[in-house]
């Protein structure tokens, strides 16, 4: 007997000196229930946490409706998402991946925000090309925040150093291999003149596949191109990696995120595809500026214009009407674009642009005025928007990660990795249905 | 023979050295990358700043929006009630399975051990949907109470082998003189088992304050993240990374579990030790 009453003794003093310990263990208040207040997450850095937050104010100004903003880095935000969508908990606002909108959109957790355009969500501010980066089987389940086309990243101060003048916008794929080739020589050994991009989807193969009139994903979630095309990509590369002019594979295996690893940063490299001039400048010595990506013999550049990141409504949502305000304030409300400035990429509508230019900064305009040139060159090209990353994306993006590396590494021939890509690639599309 | 006994001395040492200096070299560079201005923290190569600045603890310790003396109170708050819960109910949990009889013992243990091979993220989502059940999301709650229960089976099993060891003897005289479980677990057992409780706070404190996705996803509101949540909002692939912050917060967060380390780590040799033995 007197063992359980001292022992319920001992357990209750010890939760007694856990409950002590602070404020942190009393449930936060009204966190979303309430009529007249929201949670958004996102994930971001300084600047965007900043930028998003005194949005969220002129929001509560305007509305009178609380925001708590909830806001965190990139890793475990989707652990942390997923395991909210599963316990039935999801925040009520949240910012999405481009790449994983149809993924979420197939599960049924997202809203569809059809029933709030055009009333509350005034989309046909954005530019036409992302109006549609959010819709999945013509529904529209998130809307961009920011856009930009991906760019060639080079090192500015490099290419002074070798004396080579640096890429002009009008450059072909053949120009790239030849300055490549010519940058490898004059930086010495160890150094080459551009990254192996063979296995960079939306930054190299993407373009230079619409430059001959086809894509990535057709509308209907299929792969847009043949193994042909696929061989001759991986010959090109090929070709410029025996004659030296790009890295060996052994150096692409921190190239993945635009982080201080990269070679680019350590100067191992002058060129590369993709996003990253906001992240990696701060983090060298060197200037590093963007050129547009190489064009097709044809004149056309090819590239598409990528919706950044999107804003989405869960389908759990308490509060999505107030919800869908919000989402129109970072497109529509000129006082929230002054806010936010460019801290989010290029703004993604005429309007936001306008109200933007004069307040800019040097570096910012650089941006603005290398978009606006795109989005012209881009009209002349006149090609159809590139269609939304199908469900199965993710997979389909690994496999050619793997494919491309195995011919980088000379352990398949082409066939047989173009032959495993396309395999692993429609069985991954076919899958995610 | 001398001279041949104090060469394998200076090659052992030598090699001893060599590992030491590759094992603390990430040290070296974090603590030094700190210092230096952030356009040369991944250009150089040489780890000490050339530059040397403080900028990155001034500007660090306020840029995720609050304050980071916050971040580690929270840390602070968590670690010590989660070490406080651990000891007391694992130490309790121990003693039963070290002393007492009870039906189905060995499968019971044999339970318990089971437990330690459940990943976390297989428990992840029902546990989740059980705290936010209870509305004890965003709150520390989570966190701590499960530890109340005697759920890290890790240290329920050093503790029962360290009581294994200590002779039987010690509680039958305590039993003649007529004390009760109670008595013999507070007054023989537990000043005889102190070793491995160290072990188990010290444990617990470092894989407390270190941990990161459990944390992540039970804390929302800024004013109650922890140190390691803290840290990651440094990082963002999209909008730009300030490293220079983190590094800088890295080293202030690295504070606390190196001085505990240091100050204990004698004892916590020690109490692995003798409960290994047995």
């Amino acid at each position: 007997m007197s063992i359980s009453r001292r022992g319920l003794f001992g357990l209750a003093g010890g939760l007694a000196a856990a409950s002590v310990a602070g404020c942190g263990f009393a449930p936060a208040g009204n966190s979303g229930a309430a009529n007249n207040s929201l949670t958004f997450r996102w994930w971001g850095g300084e600047a965007r946490n900043k930028a998003y937050q005194s949005a969220l104010q002129i929001f509560t100004q305007k509305n009178g409706t609380k925001v708590d903003p909830q806001f965190s880095g990139y890793d475990g935000y989707f652990n942390k998402l997923n395991t909210e969508f599963a316990g039935g908990n999801p925040p009520d606002l949240f910012q999405m991946d481009t790449a994983l909108v149809s993924t979420y959109a197939a599960k049924g957790v997202l809203t569809d925000l059809g029933s709030f355009i055009p009333s509350t969500i005034h989309l046909d501010t954005l530019y036409p090309a992302v109006r549609g980066a959010g819709v999945v089987d013509g529904k529209t389940y998130g809307v961009p925040s920011g856009s930009g086309y991906a760019p060639v990243l080079y090192d500015k101060t490099v290419f002074e150093q070798a004396k080579i003048p640096v890429p002009a916008d009008t450059w072909t794929w053949d120009d790239f291999g030849r300055i490549a080739g010519e940058m490898s020589k004059a930086m010495g050994q160890g150094k080459y003149g551009a990254l192996d991009a063979s296995k960079d989807d939306s930054g190299a193969l993407q373009p230079w596949l619409r430059q001959r009139g086809k894509d990535l994903y057709t509308g209907d979630g299929k792969l847009g191109f043949t193994k042909d095309d696929l061989a001759e990509w991986f010959a090109l590369w090929e070709k410029l990696r025996k004659a030296g002019a790009i890295c060996p594979p052994e150096m692409l295996s921190n190239t993945d995120a635009a982080t201080g690893s990269h070679p680019l940063i350590s100067g191992q490299i002058a060129m590369t595809t993709g996003w990253g001039l906001a992240q990696m400048a701060p983090l060298t010595q060197h200037t590093l500026d963007i050129v547009v990506v190489p064009r097709g013999g044809n004149g056309k550049t090819g590239q598409a214009l990528s919706g950044g990141v999107l804003l989405c409504i869960p389908a759990k949502s308490k509060n999505p009407e107030a919800a869908a305000k919000v989402i129109d304030l970072f497109i529509s409300d000129v006082d929230a674009i002054k806010a936010m400035g460019m801290s989010r990429g290029i703004p993604p509508s005429g309007k936001a642009l306008e109200t933007l230019t004069p307040t800019l900064t040097a570096s910012d305009k650089r941006d603005v005025t290398y978009a606006q040139y795109v989005a012209d060159e881009v009209a002349k090209d006149g090609l159809p928007n590139a269609p939304t990353a199908p469900p199965g994306y993710n997979d389909a993006k690994t496999a050619l990660d793997a494919a491309a590396k195995q011919v980088a590494f000379g352990k398949m021939s082409i066939p047989d990795a173009v032959a495993q890509y396309f395999r692993d690639a429609e069985a991954a599309l076919q899958g995610a249905k | 023979m001398r001279t041949e006994k104090k060469q394998v001395h200076w090659r052992a040492h030598a090699v001893l050295i060599v590992v030491l200096v590759a094992m603390i070299y990430p040290m070296v560079w974090l603590v030094g990358a700190s210092f230096k201005p952030e356009n040369q923290i991944f250009s150089t190569m040489n780890p000490f700043p050339f530059a040397f600045t403080i900028a990155n603890y001034l500007s660090g310790w306020t840029a995720t929006g609050n304050s980071f003396t916050v971040y580690l109170a929270n840390s602070l708050t968590v670690s010590l009630c989660t070490v406080i819960a651990n000891v007391a109910s694992c130490s309790v949990a121990a003693y039963a399975f070290a002393r007492l009889d009870f039906a189905f013992k060995r499968f019971w243990f044999a339970v318990m051990l089971g437990t330690m091979m459940l990943p976390f993220q297989a428990t992840l989502i029902p546990q989740y949907t059980i705290f936010y059940q209870l509305n004890w999301i965003n709150t520390f709650l989570p966190l701590v109470v499960p530890y109340l229960l005697a759920t890290d089976a890790f240290f329920i099993f050093l503790m029962v082998q360290f009581i294994r060891g200590i002779p039987r003897e010690l509680d039958e005289a305590a039993a003649l003189d007529g004390a009760g479980h109670v008595r013999v677990f507070f007054s023989i057992i537990l000043p005889l088992l102190r070793p491995a409780l160290l072990t188990t706070t010290i444990l617990t404190f470092i894989w407390t304050f270190n941990d990161f996705l459990r944390q992540l996803v039970y804390l929302s509101d800024h004013s109650r993240y922890t140190a390691p949540l803290g840290l990651n909002a440094f990082v963002d692939r999209a909008s730009g990374s300030s490293y220079g912050g983190m590094l800088a917060m890295s080293v202030v967060t690295l504070v606390p579990t190196v001085a505990v380390f240091i100050v204990s780590q004698r004892r916590l040799v020690e109490g692995v030790a003798t409960t290994g033995i047995k």
